[in-house]
């Protein structure tokens, strides 16, 4: 689209524009101060063979610093993707469960409907939810109650979606739990202890 | 929304200072590209600056809670400019690379992590029009793009080529990563209650006295600001939860490595992050950028009287001085409320004392996730079954800024007077619905790509 | 200002997309080129990342941001715990077998015939104005909300309301199907993910023989054995060990 067009960019594309931007200006800042430092630090990286060793407590540094690591960061990751994945899953639900709930209180105290028509601000809660036209479906004699009732058999409707959404998850979060999937180093102790245990005896 | 009362017509800091600066309404790419990058390098100052300060703060706070003075003399009294001297210092140290690290990655790491902090800041309303771009699903996208940060820690991790600072990046990413679930959780809750993920119209529905604070909304929310708060601060990896860093055992983790400039970058970005989380907890639960007590109302209210403004020159710049003035106690208090939820983070770090990695994760697992699922599912059904809350503002006289011209464009086809009579609202909230329901008559950029794809046909 | 009122007309839209998907495409052919696995990862990350760019400037800013919270945020976490899990040395080297580059580019380009032939079959494609037309939808800004995917995830489609199709109209039109089933799905992944790691743990024992066969009877009642890294013959695992065991040591402590 031309920018002559829209209007100081359009909109997606200002958004885009400014991530652009920001992300620019974020690495040309960092780049800058890094650039005048250039000019003031000193730079002799091979003043003696030990300068660039790695830090090991003064030590001589052994082996590789490329370690195998532990199979439980592993599961966390897991973990945290599946539950991650769920929680992104929340927010547009939230804001149909939030939108549905105003209209219905909205409607309580009979601000919803005005002279069978919807109010300015039903239809601007509508529009949000992203009904584009808000005369389809309506009805001659349009009131507070029918707003109302229809409102909150959306909210209840959400909830119980959610609900069955959230509970088969937090089943599989219990099952991991109770499988001790969840523990950290605390199962590795006990195990060592009792490990130990004929040794000691 | 209260700002729209006298509306500069501004919606954004580019916008503002398009129009309020350069007087223009419709810039060319070059003025509008001008204009980004001064609300950049605005946003800019509040990670940089914003360091400065709290690198002094948190010397000084730990110093008091130590029983020491903290820096005293650089500058003053206080010690005030030791950052600035820290900084000089930092700039004259060489910049160093081991010979066993992955060049090009620990370069490119602190400039992944201090990106990925500040465009997290875009999204982020400072005041009622005070911010760089409307994200509508601005919560998300913080939420989303601060998680970024831990990307650049895993790059230093892994490629200085020292074990301090693998074991530093695996544990920042395996904490990260792990709080950010029950972070999201206690974050949806806000958004639920308010029911939309634009920041601005979350910070508006918390116009008025306290009581009108999201935190008091039910017992539940409160709790989940508590938890939220935690969370926030393990993934910013904060102490007691500083696993990353882990001075005591891990010499300083994923920077043990790096030193001057390039240094100090991982710091700058984890002051911002800290100050956008505490930001992000100020506005989804502490009232955002309004103050307890609504001075910002009162001043609104005591100017919105026609008579008072008479009419002559000044007749057109009073009320938009008016917006500035109200958007200027909007963003101080912002500002105050997030420093504020930084200096107890800082509190925080020089009070408790550091957890283990298995404490760490079980505090994530064990006790902040389930008890943010049952602050959402406790929020959820006490919205449901509409009991008392605190909270006496109508929430849905409050709208995204979008759909206001879209809603008004309907009902004029429809042919229906869009102004209703307001005989109703004689409470506080009146200033909101004035705001909300008068027609601006302003252009937006919507209404005009629509007229403009009319024409075109 | 000549140079202004050019630049003026450019069609900022296509120079966006160009942009990112210019940059997704090279970095993703960098992620082919690259031998170092954690290069590999760093490339993927600005690639999917620039997809993300191409989310938002679809207007998608719900889809773009989700994009980058679990593929670049979560999925490369995971992935590079895979690769520190998987590697034995530092700069690990992937190299390709001809014939996998040959099977790759089998199922790479059979794929890409796919979506080519069925981004020819999408009509509003074909015609310059239907697509001018979508894109000023675009900026009308309730494109950019997510209220309509969390509607359309309790099934309804807000946007067939006014449709012809009593069926689409009534509101059966909605995901509410795949919504459930994406939960079973991630519950099967979670249990799934869990078992693995379980199974994986026992595999690898951490001790010697003796040791193994004391620890045993122990294994079938947790079952949480934790130390994969069995060779020992690096100092460094003794470091993480030792780490550890210090750990251990004071809960051993805290136990007491």
């Amino acid at each position: 689209m031309l920018l002559a067009e829209s209007t100081a960019l359009g909109s997606s594309i200002g958004a885009v524009a400014t991530l652009a931007l920001f992300v620019t200006i974020g690495l040309v800042f960092l780049f800058v101060n890094l650039l005048v430092g250039r000019f003031v630090r000193p730079h002799n990286p091979d003043a003696h063979p030990e300068k660039g060793d790695i830090y090991e407590c003064g030590e001589p540094t052994i082996g590789s610093s490329f370690v195998q690591f532990d199979l439980r960061f592993y599961v966390v990751a897991l973990l945290f993707i599946i539950f991650d994945v769920e929680v992104a899953f929340f927010f547009p639900w939230a804001t149909v469960f939030g939108k549905s709930e105003q209209l219905s209180e909205m409607a309580q105290v009979e601000q919803a409907v005005k002279g069978n028509e919807l109010s300015a601000d039903a239809k601007r809660l509508y529009r949000e939810m992203g009904v584009r036209d808000t005369s389809v479906g309506a009805v001659s004699d349009l009131t507070n109650e029918d707003v109302y009732t229809s409102s909150k058999m959306l909210a209840r409707i959400t909830l119980i979606d959610i609900g069955v959404f959230f509970a088969v998850l937090i089943l599989g979060f219990a099952y991991v739990w109770k499988r001790g999937d969840l523990d950290w180093v605390k199962a590795v102790t006990e195990q060592r202890r009792l490990a130990r245990l004929p040794a000691d005896e | 929304m209260i700002g729209s009362l006298v509306s500069t017509g501004a919606s954004t800091v580019t916008e503002f200072i398009s129009q309020n600066i350069f007087g223009l309404d419709d810039p060319n790419w070059f003025m509008y590209l001008l204009c980004g990058v001064i609300a950049a390098v605005l946003v800019l100052h509040v990670i940089a600056v914003g360091a400065l300060f709290f690198i002094w703060a948190e010397r000084k706070i730990a110093g008091r809670i130590q029983d020491r003075l903290g820096p005293t003399r650089v500058g003053g009294k206080f010690g005030w400019l030791q950052t600035l001297a820290d900084g000089v210092k930092l700039i004259a140290k060489e910049d160093f690379i081991p010979r066993d690290a992955d060049a090009p990655l620990f370069k490119i790491a602190p400039y992944i992590a201090f990106a990925a902090s500040f465009a997290a800041f875009l999204a982020l309303p400072f005041a009622d029009g005070a911010v760089a771009h409307h994200v509508n699903t601005a919560v998300f996208f913080v939420l989303a793009v601060l998680g970024l940060e831990v990307f650049g820690v895993i790059l230093a991790g892994y490629a200085s080529g020292s074990k301090w600072s693998l074991f530093g990046a695996m544990r920042e990413a395996a904490q990260v990563v792990s709080y950010e679930v029950p972070l999201g959780m206690c974050v949806v809750i806000p958004v639920f209650v308010a029911g939309t993920m634009n920041l601005t119209t979350i910070g508006e529905m918390q116009a008025g006295w306290f009581n009108n604070w999201l935190v008091f909304h039910d017992p539940f929310t409160f709790i989940a600001a508590i938890v939220y708060f935690t969370c926030a601060t393990a993934s910013v990896n904060r102490a007691p939860f500083d696993l990353a860093e882990a001075e005591s055992e891990l010499v300083a983790g994923f920077h043990t490595e790096y030193s001057g400039l390039r240094w100090s970058f991982f710091f700058m970005a984890e002051y911002g992050s800290m100050f956008l989380v505490s930001a992000l907890a100020s506005i989804l639960f502490f009232g955002g950028w309004h103050p307890p007590i609504p001075i910002d109302i009162w001043i609104l209210e005591a100017f919105a009287d026609p008579d008072l403004v008479a009419a002559g020159p000044l007749k057109d710049a009073v009320p938009s001085l008016v917006t500035f003035l109200v958007m200027l106690i909007g963003i101080a208090t912002l500002v105050a409320k997030s420093v504020i939820g930084v200096v107890v983070m800082m509190w925080v770090r020089w009070t408790f004392p550091r957890l283990r990695i298995d404490q760490v994760m079980a505090t994530c697992l064990k006790y902040c996730v389930p008890i943010a699922a049952v602050c959402f599912v406790g929020s959820m059904t006490w919205e449901t079954l509409d009991l008392p809350s605190m909270n006496t503002i109508n929430r849905y006289e409050i709208h995204e800024d979008w759909s206001e011209d879209l809603a008004v464009s309907t009902v004029g086809e429809d042919g229906v007077d869009p102004e209703w009579p307001e005989d109703e609202n004689d409470d506080e909230s009146s200033e909101v619905m004035d705001g909300e329901e008068a027609p601006i008559e302003e252009d937006s950029v919507a209404v005009q790509n629509g007229l403009s794809l009319q024409e075109g046909e | 200002m000549g140079i202004l009122a050019a630049v003026n007309r450019v069609y900022w839209h296509e120079f966006f997309f160009m942009l990112f998907a210019g940059i997704s495409v090279v970095f993703a052919v960098c992620v082919l080129l690259t031998q170092n696995i954690v290069r590999m990862a760093f490339y993927l990350v600005l690639s999917l990342g620039s997809t993300a760019g191409l989310f938002f400037l679809a207007g998608a800013e719900f889809v773009g941001a989700m994009q980058l919270m679990i593929y670049v945020g979560g999925t490369l976490v995971l992935l590079i715990f895979g690769v520190m899990l998987t590697a034995q040395q530092r700069y690990v080297k992937m190299n390709t077998h001809p014939t996998d580059w040959v099977l790759a580019t089998i199922v790479g380009g059979s794929l890409l015939v796919l979506l080519i032939g069925a981004a020819a079959g999408v009509d509003s494609w074909k015609d310059a104005s239907a697509s001018k037309k979508a894109l000023a939808e675009l900026d009308v800004d309730d494109a950019r909300t997510a209220t309509p995917l969390g509607l359309a995830l309790t099934g309804v489609r807000v946007d067939k309301l006014d449709s012809d199709d009593p069926a689409l109209a009534n509101g059966q039109s909605g995901y509410l199907l795949p919504f459930i089933i994406v939960s079973v799905h991630l519950l099967v992944v979670l249990i799934g993910a869990a078992y693995m790691a379980r199974t994986k743990r026992s595999a690898t024992a951490p001790v010697g023989r003796a040791e193994r066969a004391r620890l045993n009877i122990m294994q079938m009642e947790h079952e949480t054995d934790d130390v994969v890294y069995s060779a020992s013959k690096q100092s460094s695992s003794s470091l993480l060990d030792s780490d550890q065991s210090q750990a251990e040591e004071s809960t051993d402590e805290a136990q007491e």
